[in-house]
């Protein structure tokens, strides 16, 4: 399987890795050639420089062959705009967003069909969660 | 009209000034650096709200969401879609107009739903590539987003329709000569105008014609 990572940040590396470790064919596309850096050694897949809206960075990246695209750098309507193209453009199967901005990524998610991840809404539902679960084991309380 | 634009940097700020010169709008202009924000409300009759434009409840919350127009003028090309693609989605504002920064994100913005998008990159390519065009055909102004062109000529003494009536031309489909300049004058011409050696044509055409029009042209 083929995925294109955009965004070699934090999250795009340790992602673009991990599938990487799992054997599927990864291209990691970032505009800032030392963010690669992240990668580590042992990375088996391609990298590419560039911005992830531009067609012809896409096109060296391999997108007309990929079965999955991941938009994850912190740019919310970089990612998004990465998405669009990747999947209205480029037919691209499966597409993922990171938008940071909840409300936003609940907007594209109903608006234009966006497989959206907040990142910020996950995090704080699960913390929560676990604050929930702590405060009623400790005092009786049934929430 | 009731605008709200997206962006104080230059383009912004000039696009302000130039819509105020000439009319009575009301303008909304969204900027997220606050020294920016400062200034151009100091110096200009228009709304100044310090917010990134592209989030989603934006445009509600300045009171601009009855816009008739939104202008994304940023610097960066995907904060101009996204605004352009809340306005529509969201705020149902008519005309959405984005600037794109890389002229070959015409084509995906136009795929995406905005309705107009200007490059100043590409036309200025276009500027350069008409007064340095080989030949004598060529593209004075793209417009209707790329599909409509409109096109220039000299005409040589070899060509086959020198001294014809432009009625017994045979002139392509979808192409229509809608000026010829002559020793300094300018004429709307008729089907019975003749076309002389030194004249000027300009010919609306559709752009997928606009093979078809040069090889006749040449």
């Amino acid at each position: 399987m083929y995925v294109i990572i955009a965004g070699c940040g934090r999250l795009g590396a340790h992602l673009a890795t991990s599938l990487s470790d799992k054997g599927l064919d990864v291209a990691v596309v970032d505009g800032d050639s030392k963010n690669f850096s992240k990668l580590g050694f042992g990375f088996d897949g391609i990298t590419v420089i560039g911005v992830p809206i531009d067609e012809d960075v896409l096109r060296k990246a391999g997108i007309e062959n990929a079965d999955a695209l991941a938009a994850v750098s912190q740019d919310d309507n970089l990612n998004i705009m990465t998405a669009l193209i990747a999947r209205d453009m480029f037919n691209v199967p499966k597409v993922y967003v990171r938008v940071g901005d909840p409300e936003k990524a609940e907007f594209y998610r109903k608006e234009y069909k966006l497989e959206t991840l907040s990142l910020i809404s996950y995090g704080s539902d699960f913390i929560e969660g676990l604050i929930k679960d702590y405060s009623s084991r400790d005092r009786g309380a049934v929430r | 009209m009731k605008i709200a634009i997206i962006g104080g940097g230059k383009v912004g700020y000039y696009l302000v000034k130039t819509l105020l010169d000439r009319g009575k709008h009301s303008i909304t202009l969204f900027e997220k650096d606050e020294d920016r924000c400062l200034d151009i409300a100091e110096e200009l009759d228009c709304l100044v709200i310090r917010a990134d434009g592209t989030e989603v409840d934006s445009l509600a919350l300045a009171g601009a969401e009855d816009s008739d127009v939104l202008v994304a003028v940023s610097g960066q090309d995907q904060d101009n879609l996204v605004a352009c693609q809340i306005a529509k989605t969201r705020y149902h504002i008519e005309k959405t107009i984005a600037r794109v920064n890389n002229p070959k994100n015409h084509n995906v913005f136009k795929l995406l739903g905005v309705d107009a998008t200007v490059s100043s990159t590409g036309i200025i390519a276009q500027l350069i590539e008409g007064e340095l065009s080989l030949g004598d055909v060529h593209t004075l102004l793209t417009f209707e987003r790329g599909e409509l062109e409109l096109i220039e000529a000299v005409v040589s003494k070899d060509a086959r329709y020198v001294d014809k009536k432009i009625s017994e031309l045979g002139f392509p489909k979808n192409c229509i000569i809608v000026a010829v300049y002559r020793s300094g004058k300018v004429m709307i011409p008729s089907g019975s105008t003749v076309i002389r050696v030194d004249d000027k044509v300009v010919v609306m055409t559709l752009t997928r014609n606009k093979e078809n029009l040069k090889r006749f042209l040449e």
